[in-house]
């Protein structure tokens, strides 16, 4: 028996060792305590936000059918599905439900890059290895990239959650704040921003969040909660940063090269592979669509711009020329589209460099040209009259539209009152704007969203489509959530 | 010294095949579709995009006359297995030899797809002294792959592998161009050619070690030690190529990958043994140590943009897109261990083990479980009065409790984890950036379960009947969940431990010796039932109703039924439905403060969702007959699984007919879709019903009895100086399938996830057909 003990106390003392080895080793990742050392660890943690905005790769500003702005658009009267079953069909002839995949990657990726900046706001002012200037920069994107995500999921869902804590969000069962708490809570983190961010970057910073952004977002959310002074100040103030213009030729903006746009405020960066992409133009070619030489993109036909946008174009308005009725195809001959039928709107040009159906074309999120509409808007709404300014800032607009025609300038007689202006500019913003996620909320904000599907004998209109539903899916994992009503 | 030699050849063929239409069914179909479809829907921009046209007269007589393209035959074959085995095995009192060696050569029923086998096992053991004792095990394997494709998740594939590509192009569609490349969809190029699928290469080669070895010392009398070590060691490299040729919607450009990963095992095990028995006792204790080391790292090298075919894997560099992928993980369980054994006079039976385990998975603090067990057994057989009563021949009761522990989840789960995450472009160069990718759980810990068994034993006749009956309960409690948290945590979900199961049921095992003699029957059979069901489902989504309900429960909207001509649709809780579509039941709405009320609301949404079925199997049998008669035996082996529901997957996609008009490929039954002049149909009118989703019309009972294996074996009357035993056997695997489910094979289609069964993406069961024969020397 004592040998028994002997050799069982020996192999307690072989093993206790083993003990210690139950520690749980990473190799891969890191733990927050070893976070945040130096510099490039700070502005390697801000690049999530960047990465966030193309989602999984396809949604949110990625590559897929989920992609907010065409899912913005779908719902309006400048888009046709190519097709009578599926997303595109089922978000223009308002017959969506709960569960689509668009309503959960546009709500699930804005609050995971909220989460992502909470990280940085909640960790990063108490890191010691990273300098002053490169924490001060950081701090500021991320409370830029905080509000661009609010606003998306604002303009979209309505009342959402607030989440203003990293640490907390993980463990709250949040339910939705009003749209204008939310909005508030964002302009608040962009007047701290502001002060912090450049007016531009070098060259291998360039696509960060600016002041420019920081503004137009500002303008952005001003414009949501109906508050047309802040939209006149948060516009001034882009306009006295001198930077921005419109540029000459508008199929300029949508060019392979435009991420040196001066007219662009705040894009997508794009290159030509999985995840980092723009897919625009595969989904708007027919299958028989003959490719320029040197273009070898795919083509899936899945949406145009419907014949009624199309026809409400003055036909010399160069905004129309990303617009075909007619096309080369495959067999060398050409197919001309019947005249009900919806037309080609290749509006990001052809990249030559793009692979599968990724090109670089830098998606574009906000521009000058809006600044100057949305700028008109507030006037005109602010002022109940036809004001000169308004005039101005359109014909900015008109003006490369026609090529310096000054025939096809809008005068302040055409407007006999402000209602007839406030007409004039949403049809001039759908013009400019289109299949850039804008229209939408412009629809809802002229009241138009329900008429305009009625005109087009979309299948349920209702008041409840005027906004996103909640993902079922969230509802699901989340009792306090309450469904959107109408759903 | 003893030399066996076992082989076998076997043929195979695809067990049951879709049923599709000919072209000319297709298309035939196809026109009834869009005369359909366009009569209820004149204006769809289907029709003024002219993105559809109809099959004309000319173009159906010549499918008609020509046919069309099996697809499912185009990526087909038959099977065919080749296996020998040789072995050896030597031995004296003190020292014991085994060696053999394997080979399996496999062509699958899906073209491309090999296996090649070769294995190789070595025993030794040996006694030295009085009181040593050790012995080594060697078992190396290689095995080589090519695949195919299956899944619509493999790699570089997102629509469509072998199985399920078999529908995404229609029968009319011809595979190749008239240059003889693989032909591009008609018009959407989201869909894959199946063709392509044959000019990929997916291969890989396994290479396993696995030794182990022990040394035993019989220190004293009824007293020994016990020192076990072992190493396992899989290496695996794999590569793949699509090449541009092969049209795949998301590798044109060509895509090479070259993966390798490592999996490693170090065990060491320490244990004293004491047995005693005196008079009528005896005692046995066991006490020691075992610690587990796993280790796994991975490499995978992906490139895209090839300008030529030329290099496959073998030039990743001449790829213009390149990524490498790296992770490497470890995990460690450390146990302490003692059971004690006593019996008295050959009828009473005690054991009671203790365990205390910890893991490295678990968080600081929550790494150690204690895990005690009782067993108590009384061979009443051994007690007079009932061998009296010449009616047994073994009877046994028996009775356990215990607690286990379940530490079975992936590395690095409870610390709060920062890492690579999706790349962004700033500059015109593309990063990866670092940031939380686990909100981690420092309360993770050991998932438990309680056990409780009571069991008898017996047998009657001198055991020619034998038999058992098993009552179990098992209570697992602080399940490891993955929970869904809320998007706006930022995580898509985290691990915990929550909420509780149950199962119970009983075992029932039978085997009796029907005849001996000429004619030698017996007979086993066995049945079990199971029943799973939720005591807490901790807040896990669903259906609050069902907070008892089963735990792989199978939840969706109840179909009651199908508008016809003249409902007052209207008025209904759908009024945008259309005749010919479902109508769902309207169970439940919300109250005004937005909670779930069991009260129809006159809507139909998500809120009507139900439990409709479980994938889980309540009964699970097997019967076993052996007829030996002279040297000729035959075995029939039947099982079945009863009381469980499987999603036709492929029913929900290959069955609704507005598929047709994305030229996509449908079965037979979809034509029969409903129209005024058919109304008495289960397919509904090619238009989208916008309500509803998921539903039970396309749950099917998933009870199946199969013939599993007949095997007819017959031992040959040679026996001399070098030939000790030869048999000579036929056997057909997976003979007959009895089943009302009208997908495949119901147990495929098991085969995906856990919670329900699907079939579109499995590789197909085959029917086996082999010839063997068997030798010892």
């Amino acid at each position: 028996m004592k040998k028994l003990i002997y050799i069982f106390i020996a192999s307690i003392i072989l093993f206790s060792s083993c003990e210690d080895q139950l520690e749980d080793k990473i190799y891969d990742k890191l733990v927050p305590g070893l976070y945040f050392q130096n510099d490039n660890e700070a502005i390697a943690a801000v690049n999530t936000l960047y990465g966030v905005l193309a989602g999984n790769g396809w949604s949110y500003y990625g590559a897929g059918n989920d992609r907010i702005q065409m899912g913005q658009d779908a719902m309006t009267d400048v888009f046709a599905p190519a097709s009578g079953s599926g997303m595109w069909y089922e978000l223009n002839y308002f017959t969506w439900k709960t569960d689509m995949y668009l309503f959960s990657q546009n709500w699930n990726w804005p609050y995971k890059g909220i989460s992502d900046g909470n990280y940085i706001i909640e960790y990063l002012p108490e890191a010691t290895g990273v300098s002053d200037n490169v924490k001060t920069r950081v701090l500021a994107e991320a409370k830029t990239g905080i509000a661009l995500f609010y606003w998306d999921l604002v303009k979209s869902y309505g009342d959402v959650p607030l989440i203003k804590s990293f640490s907390e969000g993980v463990k709250a069962m949040p339910t939705q704040s009003p749209k204008a708490e939310v909005i508030d809570y964002a302009l608040g983190l962009l007047e701290e921003a502001v002060v912090d961010l450049p007016i531009t970057y070098d060259d291998a910073n360039d696509g960060r969040f600016t002041k420019g952004a920081c503004y137009a977002l500002m303008m952005k959310l001003y414009e949501l909660n109906g508050d047309n002074q802040g939209v006149i100040d948060a516009t001034s103030e882009i306009m006295n940063l001198n930077k921005y213009k419109i540029v000459d030729n508008y199929l300029d903006i949508f060019a392979p090269d435009n991420d040196q746009c001066e007219e662009i405020i705040f894009a997508k960066q794009c290159l030509q592979d999985f995840n980092i992409g723009n897919s625009f133009l595969t989904y708007c070619l027919p299958g028989d669509f003959k490719r320029p030489e040197g273009i070898d993109i795919q083509h899936w036909d899945s949406y145009r711009a419907r014949r009624e946008f199309y026809n409400s174009f003055d036909p010399e308005d160069a905004r129309r020329n990303t617009m075909y009725t007619e096309y080369e195809n495959t067999s060398d001959g050409i197919t001309v589209l019947p005249d009900d039928a919806d037309v080609l709107c290749l509006k990001y040009g052809w990249d030559p460099a793009a692979l599968i159906v990724f090109g670089t074309n830098d998606i574009v999120i906000l521009r000058y040209a809006d600044v100057l509409l949305t700028r008109a808007e507030a006037i005109t709404r602010k002022s109940q009259s036809v004001e000169q300014e308004a005039i101005e800032l359109i014909n900015e607009v008109r003006d490369r539209a026609f090529n310096h025609n000054s025939d096809k300038m809008v005068k302040l007689s055409d407007f006999a009152n402000a209602d007839e202006l406030l007409d004039w500019i949403l049809k001039e913003r759908g013009w400019e704007l289109y299949f850039e996620g804008h229209r939408r909320i412009d629809l809802i904000r002229h009241g138009k969203f329900l008429s305009k599907a009625q005109e087009r004998g979309a299948i349920d209109v209702a008041e409840f489509r005027k906004i996103w539903p909640i993902p079922q899916a969230e509802l699901d994992k989340n009792e306090n959530l309450i469904p959107t009503p109408g759903y | 010294m003893e030399v066996s030699y076992d082989g076998s050849i076997a043929m195979q063929n695809i067990a049951k095949e879709y049923d599709t239409p000919s072209a000319y069914e297709y298309a035939l179909g196809y026109n009834s579709v869009y005369d359909e479809y366009q009569r209820l829907r004149p204006d769809d921009p289907i029709f003024t995009n002219a993105v559809v046209k109809k099959f004309t007269s000319d173009e159906i007589a010549n499918y008609k006359e020509n046919g069309g393209t099996d697809w499912f035959n185009l990526l087909t074959r038959k099977g065919e297995i080749n296996k020998h085995q040789i072995s050896l095995s030597s031995g004296t009192e003190k020292s014991k030899i085994y060696a053999s060696l394997g080979y399996m050569d496999h062509q699958g029923v899906i073209k491309l797809s090999d296996m090649q086998r070769l294995s190789t096992r070595l025993n030794l053991s040996q006694k030295f002294g009085e009181i040593f004792e050790a012995a080594i095990r060697l078992n190396a394997s290689t095995t080589k792959n090519t695949n195919i494709p299956v899944g619509s998740s493999d790699v570089g594939f997102s629509r469509g592998g072998a199985t399920s590509g078999v529908f995404s192009f229609n029968p009319t569609i011809a595979p190749y161009d008239e240059n003889g490349e693989v032909a591009k969809h008609p018009f959407n190029q989201q869909h894959n050619n199946p063709a392509g699928l044959l000019l990929t290469d997916f291969n890989s080669e396994s290479n396993r070690l696995i030794t182990n070895g022990y040394l035993k010392a019989d220190i004293a009398p009824g007293l020994f030690a016990k020192l076990s070590a072992g190493y396992d060691k899989v290496m695996n490299n794999s590569r793949t190529w699509v090449p541009a040729e092969a049209k795949n919607n998301l590798a044109s450009s060509g895509e090479a990958t070259v993966g390798s990963f490592t999996n490693e095992t170090q065990t060491l095990n320490f244990i004293v043994q004491y047995n005693k028995n005196f008079k009528k006792h005896n005692l046995g204790i066991m006490a020691g140590t075992d610690y587990q080391a796993f280790e796994y790292n991975s490499l995978l090298a992906k490139s895209t943009g090839f300008k030529t075919s030329a290099y496959k894997y073998n030039s990743m560099q001449s790829g213009d897109v390149q990524k490498t992928i790296t992770s490497k993980s470890s995990s460690t369980i450390f146990s302490y261990l003692s059971r004690l054994n006593y019996s008295f006079d050959e009828k009473y039976l005690l054991t009671a083990t203790l365990r205390y385990d910890g893991s490295s998975k678990f968080a600081e603090g929550k790494k150690w479980g204690f895990f005690p067990s009782i067993a108590f057994a009384w061979k009443l057989y051994n007690e007079p009065f009932i061998a009296d009563l010449n009616l047994f021949s073994n009877l046994k009761l028996r009775t356990s409790y215990g607690k286990t522990g379940n530490q079975a989840i992936g590395n690095n789960n409870s610390q709060p984890l920062l890492g690579s995450r999706m790349e962004y472009v700033i500059g015109n160069t593309r990063g990866v950036p670092i940031g939380p990718v686990s909100p981690g759980n420092n309360d993770l810990s050991w998932e438990t379960t309680k056990q409780t068994n009571f069991g008898l034993d017996f047998g009657f006749v001198d055991n020619r009947i034998l038999g058992s009956i098993d009552l179990y309960r098992m209570d697992t409690e602080d399940l490891l969940l993955w929970f869904g948290t809320p998007s706006t945590s930022g995580f898509g979900g985290i691990l915990k431990n929550a909420g509780s199961i149950r199962n119970q049921g009983i075992e029932f095992a039978i085997t009796t010796q029907n005849t001996t003699g000429i004619v030698d029957w017996s007979t086993s059979f066995n049945i079990a039932n199971n029943q799973d069901r939720w005591l807490d489902r901790a807040g896990l989504p669903f259906a609050p109703e069902e907070e008892f309900g089963p735990v792989r429960g199978i939840y969706g909207y109840e179909v009651v039924g199908m508008f016809k001509e003249g409902d007052d649709i209207a008025n209904s809780a759908q009024p945008n439905s259309i005749p010919g579509q479902w109508i769902y039941n309207d169970v439940a709405g919300r109250d005004a403060d937005g909670n779930w009320v069991e009260t129809p609301d006159e809507k139909i949404n998500a809120d009507d969702r139900v439990l409709l079925g479980s994938n889980t199997p309540k009964v699970t049998a097997g019967f076993t007959n052996n007829v030996t008669y002279k040297g000729l035996t035959l075995t029939l082996f039947f099982q079945g699984m009863f009381g469980y529901d499987i999603w036709n997957n492929a029913k929900i996609m290959h069955e609704n007919p507005f598929h047709a008009l994305q030229l996509e490929g449908l079965n037979k039954n979809a034509f029969n879709f409903y129209t005024p002049n058919n109304q008495n149909t289960n397919v509904p009118t090619p238009v989208a019903n916008p309500y509803g989703g998921s539903n039970n019309k396309y749950l099917e009972d998933g009870d199946f009895v199969r013939l599993k294996t007949i095997n007819l074996n017959y031992q040959l009357p040679i026996q001399n100086s070098w030939i000790k035993a030869a048999n000579v056997y036929v056997n057909i695997d997976n003979a007959i399938l009895w089943t009302k489910y009208e997908g495949l094979d119901p147990e495929t289609a098991r085969a995906i996830g856990t919670k329900s069964g699907s079939e579109n993406d499995v590789y197909p069961n085959s029917r086996t057909y082999s010839l063997g024969l068997r030798m010892t020397f």
